[in-house]
């Protein structure tokens, strides 16, 4: 059984806020977007979004981004939260509003506080994904923040027009609090 | 011991590197006052990540010094070592003075 307090999870400069369908018409309009392209196909209109966000199993929690203000900026998600087996898998990680977190570290600050998330609260021992081979930034971004690579799935992902490979990632628990802690404390403390 | 010219030089690859992957028009400059972190930076978070990340590299493997740039030590300066180049300069003449 997995906890669902379904609360607000609170950082300085960001707070990840539940996912609700009423989100549906921004993250649709979000996912339309150039910066999804490494992201699976979503949606393809706001009601299918609508209905997609209300289907969410328990085994997930949807947040969405929100400035401490509470304009919402971008989506991200821990995905098959498997508590027989202690891990689980951060996704759909976008900031919709690039403009808007300028100067502010909002990427860092979301992924701490869903590492808390899953490291503190859910006891988890492990957070693992996959990032597309194309992806360099992101995959440089993940293993900064403490991810290994732990292998590489060839020709994985058909994604902007050709195959690419999936990069394996994988964090585990003490890896996350002496080196992604650290770094991510580093990265929203000097701004 | 590295001098603040050959900092100052890999810093200035890093940022080649991102402007690589950018296009024409949103090229980042490589000058001291570039400002890497902040309100008015053009690096996003994943970009400058991506620039630490090739600078604390270049610092390993090419000089052999183990120097971690984001750490508690950055995060205990009054100022930080990430507002512009000059300042990430700085802080990196800083760690490589004092052993890493």
């Amino acid at each position: 059984m997995i906890p669902q307090p379904a609360t607000t999870l609170r950082g300085r400069y960001v707070n990840l806020r539940p996912l609700r369908v009423a989100d549906a018409e921004l993250t649709f309009a979000w996912r339309q977007s150039e910066r999804t392209a490494f992201l699976h196909r979503g949606a393809q209109s706001v009601a299918e979004q609508a209905a997609w966000i209300g289907s969410r199993p328990d085994n997930e929690r949807n947040f969405v981004i929100e400035l401490a203000s509470g304009q919402p900026v971008g989506m991200l998600s821990l995905i098959a939260i498997d508590m027989a087996n202690r891990h689980a898998e951060p996704a759909r990680f976008l900031i919709g509003e690039p403009a808007a977190v300028r100067g502010i570290p909002a990427a860092v600050e979301a992924m701490k506080l869903l590492y808390q998330l899953a490291f503190d609260e859910l006891q988890l021992q492990r957070l693992y994904g996959t990032v597309a081979s194309d992806n360099t930034l992101m995959t440089k971004w993940q293993k900064y923040l403490g991810m290994q690579e732990e292998g590489r799935l060839r020709r994985h992902l058909f994604l902007g027009g050709h195959f690419q490979d999936a990069i394996c990632l994988g964090l585990l628990e003490h890896e996350y609090r002496t080196r992604s802690l650290p770094r991510m404390n580093a990265l929203i403390g000097q701004t | 011991m590295l001098t603040s010219d050959e900092i100052e030089t890999i810093i200035y690859t890093a940022i080649g590197a991102l402007n690589a992957e950018r296009e024409p028009n949103d090229q980042i400059p490589a000058t001291p006052t570039t400002a890497l972190f902040g309100v008015d930076a053009m690096l996003d978070s994943l970009s400058f990540v991506s620039l630490i990340t090739d600078v604390e590299a270049a610092l390993n493997v090419d000089h052999g010094l183990n120097i971690s740039l984001a750490d508690d030590r950055a995060m205990s300066r009054p100022e930080s070592p990430y507002d512009t180049v000059a300042t990430l300069r700085d802080y990196i003449l800083e760690l490589t003075e004092g052993g890493g």
